[in-house]
C-alpha cells in the first residue's frame, strides 16, 4: 500500500468512497486515525455519473455474468446500478463503524458538488482518506485548494 | 323275579375298580422314587422327532401332534435341544449399508462372535474417524493447500478478466462491473462519455467504437462463458484435495480392519466401498455450520451412521445350535420387520432399522411353533412355508410381500435359510393340513404322533410313579405318601376311561398333583396322602358339579321324570354323559317308545326335530334294522314305532342308548313292563350284539347317586356291555356299595341278556321249527307284529273293495 501524506490536524476524518473504492482499507486506514485523532467520522460517497453517461448510449448492453445474456442498459437500469453501489458501500461502512463501535455519517455527494466538500472541510481541520482515483476527480483540486490533508490509498 | 337273581350278569366287585399297588421296597414316598424321563410311554413320537431332527434332506420338518396338556411343547423342546447340544453354533448375521443402492441393504456373515466383534471394530472406526476426518480438515496445512488453489483460481480468473479489460482500453473501451454483470462504455481520458459527447466524435471513430464494443462483446460472453468452467475447474481441485485428505486420515483405520477381517473376503469388500465412500464423500464429514433454523440441525452422528453395522443374530462361539420357541407367532415376530422413525411428519427407515425375526434367530438351529397361533395370525402360515421353500428369509411387511402397498422402502437382501422347523398341534389340525394343504405335506414330511395313554404292565406302573415322583420334585411340591401315589394311578386309569391303561395327558396330572399338595398344606402336613388326593378331585367335581347337582335336584323334585321303582311298559332308564372338559358327570334319561300298526316306520323323534345327532339317528336305524331282522322276517313290517328322549331338549348324540331303546321298543310292542329300578346302557348291532360305549363310570355313578339319594334297597343296578367291563374304574363308594349288595352292575353281551334282565322274563331263543318258546319275551314281540302284517292285509283289502265298489 503507498500513501501520499501531508501534515494533519484533526477535527473530522472524511472517508470518501468512490465505486471503485477499496473500502476494507480505507477504512483501516481511517480507524488508525481516529484512535490517535478522537476525530468525527464521516462517509460520503463520491458519485459518479458513469452508469448515467453509458445509459444515454443506445447501443449499450449489459451482459449477465451468470449466463452472459445481454440486455439493454437503459437508464432505469443505470439507477437501480447506481443505488445498489451505493447502498452496498454504505452496508459496507456502517457494518465496519459498527464492529468498530464508532459512529458514522453517511451521505452521497455528487462529483460535482463542491459547496458540500466545502462544508465538510472548512469547518476545521480534517483528513480526507480515499482511493487514488480521487486524484483524478475535480473534487481532488478542490481539496487542495482548501488545504485540507489528503491520505490516498491504493490496492 | 328279583334282578339280583341274575349273578350270572353280575360284575365281580374286583372288576369295578382296578387297585394299584406300589409296594416297591424300601419306598415310602415319592420322594424315594427314582427320577423318570418325562417321556415315558412315548416312544413311538420320541423316535420320530428324533428322526426328523437328524434327517437333512428337504420338506422333513416334523409336526408333533397330540392333544392339549400331552406335553407336547416340552417334548418337542427337550428333543431339540438335546440335539442341538451336539451341533455347534452357527453363524452370525449383519446388515449393512449398500452404498450403490441404499434401499437394498447387504447382508455379511460371519463365524459365531465376529459379526458382533465386527459391528464393535467398525463403531470404533467411526469414532475414530468422527474426530481424525474433520481435524484433517481443520489442519493448517489443508487450509494452506486450500487457499493455495483458491488463489491458483483466482488468478485465473482475474487474469481473464484483466486481459479482457486491457485489450477493450486499448480500444478506448471501458469493461463497468455491475453487481449483476458487465457493461461496455466507450471512454476518454479514463471516463465514459455519454451520448452528447459521442455524437461529436467523427463518423468513423464512432463507427469503430461500435464495432469495437461489438467484437468485445462477443469476447465478454465467451469470457463468461469461460466462469463456469473455472469455478467447475475450482471444484475439481478442491474435491481432489479433499479426497486426498480424506485417504489419508481414513486409511490407517481401514487398512488394520481390513488385514483383521482377511479371511472374510465379502468383509474386505465391502470395507473397500467403505473407503470408496468415506472418500468420494469427504465434504459431508467436515465440520458443519449451524444453520439458522435449530431444529433443522443435521445430527453429527448421522454423517457416519451410513457405516455402522446392524447385528442382526449373533452367537456366542462356546453356545449350541439355537433352539428358539416362538410363543406369539405373528409375522413380524416371525419373518421380521423394518422399524421407521417419524420425523417432521414423514416416516423414515434405513438398514439399522431391520429387525429379525424367530426364523433368523434360528437359522442353522431349531425353531418350535404352536401351530394354532400360527395359523390364527394372519399372513404368518404363507409367509413360513415361503421362507422354507425357498430356503431364505426375506424381511418385508405383508403389504409388500401381497403387493397392497407401492410406497417405495427397504428391500434387504435376503439371507440364507437353514432351519428345522417344528409345529406342534392338535390331531385335527395335523390331518385337516394333511389333506386340504398340498404344500404341507411337501414341509412336513414327518409326524410325532403322541399316545394318549399307557399300558397298565407292572413295570409301566412303576415307571409311571417315577414319573409322578419327577414331577412332584419338578414342581417343589410336598413329597406324596405311597398310598397318595397309588390313588393318583388309579385316576389316571380312570382318565385313560380304561383300568388296563394310564392317561398321559401330563396337564391333569400336574393339576391333580398341585391341587393334592394344596390340600395337604391346608392341614399342615408333611406329606401328601391318599385323602388330600380324594379331595382333590372331590372338590373338582364339587366345582365343576353345578349342573349334575342341578339336574339330579330337578329329578328329585319331579321336574324330570326319572322313576327308580316299578315297572313300565315301553319305558326305560337310558344313561347319558355330559362332557364338560376336565370333569364329566352321567345322568339317568327316560326313553319312552310306542308303536303301533303301520308302514314299518321306526321314528327317532330327537332326528325329526333335528335334535338328533348323525351317530344317534344311525343307532336308531341299526335297532330299527335289527327289529326286522329278528322278528317275523316273511312279513313285512307293519309297525309304526316312536322313540324318543323324554324331557330332552339339548340335542342327543351318540348311539350308546340304541340297546335301551330297542328294549323300550319291544318292551311295548310285547307289552311286557320293564323294571325302573334298572338303568341300562350299551349301542347294539343289527343282530342283537351289543357293542362296547364310552363314559360308562360316569354313567354307572350318574344312576348311583340318584338311587342313593332316594335310598338303595339291594334292587337298584345298572347294565353295560361285556365289553366295557375292562374299563370299570368306579368310584370307591359305587365299589363299597355292590360289596354291601346295595347296587348292581350287570354285564351283557346281547339283547336278550339285557331283556332277560329288565323284564324278569326269560328272552327267548327259537327252536329247530323256527319259534320263540311261548310267553317268551320275543314271542310276544313277534306275535304282536304277525298281529300288525294281518291287520294291515284286512285294512288294505277292505280299502280296495270299498274302491271297486
Amino acid at each position: 500500500m503507498k500513501k501520499s501524506e501531508q501534515q494533519p490536524r484533526v477535527d473530522r476524518i472524511v472517508i470518501a468512497i468512490t465505486e471503485l473504492a477499496p473500502v476494507q482499507q480505507i477504512w483501516s486506514e481511517a480507524l488508525q486515525f481516529l484512535e490517535e485523532t478522537r476525530a468525527e467520522l464521516h462517509a460520503v460517497f463520491v458519485e459518479d455519473e458513469r452508469w448515467h453517461r453509458a445509459a444515454s448510449l443506445p447501443f449499450t448492453r449489459e451482459f449477465s455474468r451468470v449466463s452472459g445474456v445481454d440486455a439493454d442498459f437503459t437508464l432505469q437500469r443505470a439507477i437501480e446500478v447506481h443505488k445498489e453501489v451505493i447502498d452496498r458501500a454504505q452496508r459496507q461502512l456502517q457494518q465496519l463503524a459498527a464492529e468498530a463501535q464508532h459512529e458514522l455519517a453517511f451521505e452521497v455527494l455528487p462529483e460535482t458538488d463542491q459547496e458540500r466538500i466545502r462544508d465538510l472541510v472548512v469547518d476545521g481541520q480534517c483528513i480526507v482518506i480515499a482511493h487514488t482515483d480521487l486524484a483524478d476527480q475535480p473534487l481532488f483540486e478542490e481539496l487542495q485548494e482548501l488545504g485540507c490533508r489528503v491520505v490516498l490509498i491504493t490496492e | 323275579m328279583n334282578i339280583s337273581a341274575f349273578r350270572e350278569f353280575e360284575v365281580s366287585t374286583n372288576e369295578l375298580r382296578k387297585s394299584c399297588d406300589l409296594q416297591t421296597a424300601g419306598f415310602e414316598t415319592s420322594a424315594d422314587f427314582p427320577a423318570e424321563a418325562q417321556r415315558l410311554g412315548q416312544q413311538r413320537a420320541i423316535d420320530a422327532v428324533r428322526f426328523g431332527l437328524q434327517i437333512r434332506d428337504d420338506g422333513h420338518n416334523v409336526f408333533v401332534l397330540g392333544p392339549a396338556g400331552s406335553n407336547r411343547h416340552g417334548l418337542a423342546e427337550d428333543l431339540a435341544k438335546e440335539r442341538a447340544a451336539s451341533e455347534s453354533p452357527p453363524g452370525d448375521w449383519c446388515y449393512v449399508n449398500n452404498f450403490t443402492d441404499p434401499e437394498r441393504p447387504q447382508y455379511l456373515d460371519f463365524p459365531p462372535g465376529r459379526g458382533r466383534e465386527f459391528r464393535n471394530d467398525m463403531l470404533d472406526v467411526i469414532e475414530d474417524l468422527r474426530a481424525a476426518i474433520p481435524a484433517a480438515f481443520e489442519s493448517d496445512d489443508y487450509r494452506a493447500q486450500l487457499k493455495a488453489v483458491e488463489e491458483k483460481t483466482q488468478k485465473e480468473v482475474e487474469a481473464h478478466a484483466k486481459s479482457l479489460e486491457d485489450r477493450a482500453k486499448t480500444e478506448n473501451i471501458a469493461v463497468l462491473q455491475t453487481p449483476t454483470g458487465y457493461v461496455l462504455a466507450p471512454i476518454r481520458d479514463g471516463k465514459v462519455i455519454d451520448e452528447k459527447e459521442f455524437a461529436k466524435r467523427p463518423v468513423e471513430e464512432r463507427k469503430a467504437t461500435q464495432e469495437s464494443i461489438e467484437r468485445l462483446s462477443e469476447e465478454l460472453q465467451a469470457h463468461i462463458e469461460q466462469i463456469p468452467r473455472l469455478q467447475k475447474r475450482h471444484r475439481e481441485r478442491v474435491k481432489a484435495l479433499n479426497r486426498e485428505i480424506t485417504e489419508h486420515a481414513v486409511g490407517v483405520s481401514l487398512s488394520e480392519l481390513m488385514e483383521k477381517y482377511l479371511e472374510l473376503p465379502a468383509v474386505v469388500a465391502y470395507l473397500e466401498k467403505v473407503r470408496s465412500d468415506i472418500i468420494e464423500n469427504a465434504d459431508d464429514f467436515q465440520a458443519q455450520e449451524k444453520p439458522s433454523m435449530p431444529f433443522l440441525r443435521r445430527d453429527a452422528s448421522q454423517s457416519f451412521s451410513q457405516y455402522e453395522v446392524n447385528l442382526v443374530v449373533s452367537h456366542d462361539q462356546d453356545a449350541a445350535a439355537p433352539v428358539i420357541f416362538e410363543p406369539n407367532p405373528h409375522y413380524s415376530n416371525i419373518i421380521g420387520k423394518i422399524e421407521h422413525r417419524a420425523e417432521m411428519g414423514a416416516l423414515f427407515t434405513d438398514f439399522r432399522m431391520i429387525r429379525p425375526g424367530a426364523l433368523l434367530a434360528a437359522n442353522g438351529g431349531y425353531l418350535i411353533l404352536d401351530m394354532h397361533r400360527v395359523l390364527t395370525r394372519p399372513f404368518v402360515w404363507e409367509a413360513l412355508k415361503q421362507a422354507l421353500f425357498a430356503k431364505q428369509v426375506r424381511i418385508e411387511s405383508p403389504g409388500e410381500a401381497y403387493g397392497f402397498v407401492s410406497t417405495s422402502t427397504l428391500q434387504p437382501e435376503p439371507i440364507p435359510l437353514d432351519v428345522k422347523v417344528i409345529l406342534v398341534g392338535e390331531r385335527w389340525l395335523y390331518h385337516l393340513l394333511a389333506i386340504y394343504d398340498s404344500e404341507f405335506n411337501d414341509l412336513f414330511k414327518v409326524a410325532a404322533d403322541l399316545d394318549d395313554d399307557l399300558e397298565r404292565t407292572g413295570e409301566n406302573v412303576q415307571a409311571y410313579a417315577s414319573l409322578i415322583a419327577s414331577r412332584i420334585r419338578d414342581k417343589k411340591l410336598l413329597p406324596f405318601g405311597l398310598d397318595a401315589m397309588q390313588k393318583i394311578v388309579e385316576q389316571r386309569a380312570r382318565r385313560a376311561d380304561d383300568s388296563e391303561r394310564l392317561s398321559m395327558h401330563m396337564g391333569s396330572l400336574e393339576d391333580l398333583l398341585t391341587q393334592a399338595d394344596f390340600w395337604a398344606r391346608q392341614r399342615d402336613a408333611k406329606t401328601v396322602d391318599a385323602s388330600d388326593v380324594a379331595k382333590a378331585i372331590k372338590e373338582m367335581a364339587r366345582r365343576l358339579g353345578r349342573m349334575r347337582s342341578r339336574i339330579i335336584d330337578a329329578i328329585q323334585r319331579d321336574t324330570l321324570l326319572i322313576d327308580t321303582d316299578g315297572a313300565c311298559t315301553g319305558q326305560v332308564n337310558g344313561l347319558s354323559v355330559t362332557d364338560l372338559g376336565e370333569f364329566r358327570f352321567g345322568h339317568p334319561v327316560r326313553i319312552t317308545a310306542t308303536t303301533r300298526i303301520g308302514s314299518g316306520r321306526v321314528v327317532d323323534i330327537e332326528r325329526e326335530v333335528e335334535l338328533g345327532g348323525p351317530i344317534h339317528s344311525k343307532g336308531v336305524m341299526i335297532l330299527a334294522a335289527a327289529l326286522s331282522s329278528r322278528y317275523a322276517r316273511e312279513l313285512p313290517l307293519s309297525l309304526h314305532a316312536n322313540i324318543v328322549f323324554e324331557q330332552s331338549y339339548g340335542g342327543v348324540e351318540g348311539d350308546s342308548a340304541s340297546v335301551a331303546e330297542l328294549c323300550a321298543l319291544l318292551s311295548s310292542l310285547a307289552d311286557v313292563p320293564i323294571r325302573q329300578n334298572v338303568a341300562i346302557t350299551g349301542s347294539t348291532n343289527q343282530l342283537g350284539r351289543i357293542q362296547v360305549i364310552g363314559g360308562v363310570n360316569e354313567k354307572i355313578e350318574g344312576f348311583f347317586d340318584l338311587c342313593k339319594k332316594r335310598g338303595l334297597d339291594g334292587s337298584h343296578g345298572v347294565i353295560i356291555p361285556r365289553d366295557n367291563v375292562k374299563h370299570l374304574m368306579l368310584r370307591e363308594d359305587v365299589v363299597e356299595a355292590v360289596e354291601q349288595k346295595q347296587f348292581d352292575v350287570f354285564a351283557v353281551q346281547s339283547v336278550d341278556e339285557a331283556l332277560t334282565l329288565l323284564t324278569g322274563m326269560e328272552a327267548g331263543e327259537r327252536d329247530d321249527g323256527g319259534e320263540f318258546p311261548e310267553g317268551s319275551v320275543n314271542a310276544r314281540v313277534e306275535r304282536q307284529l304277525i298281529r300288525y302284517a294281518g291287520l294291515r292285509k284286512t285294512f288294505a283289502e277292505g280299502s280296495n273293495g270299498d274302491e271297486k265298489k
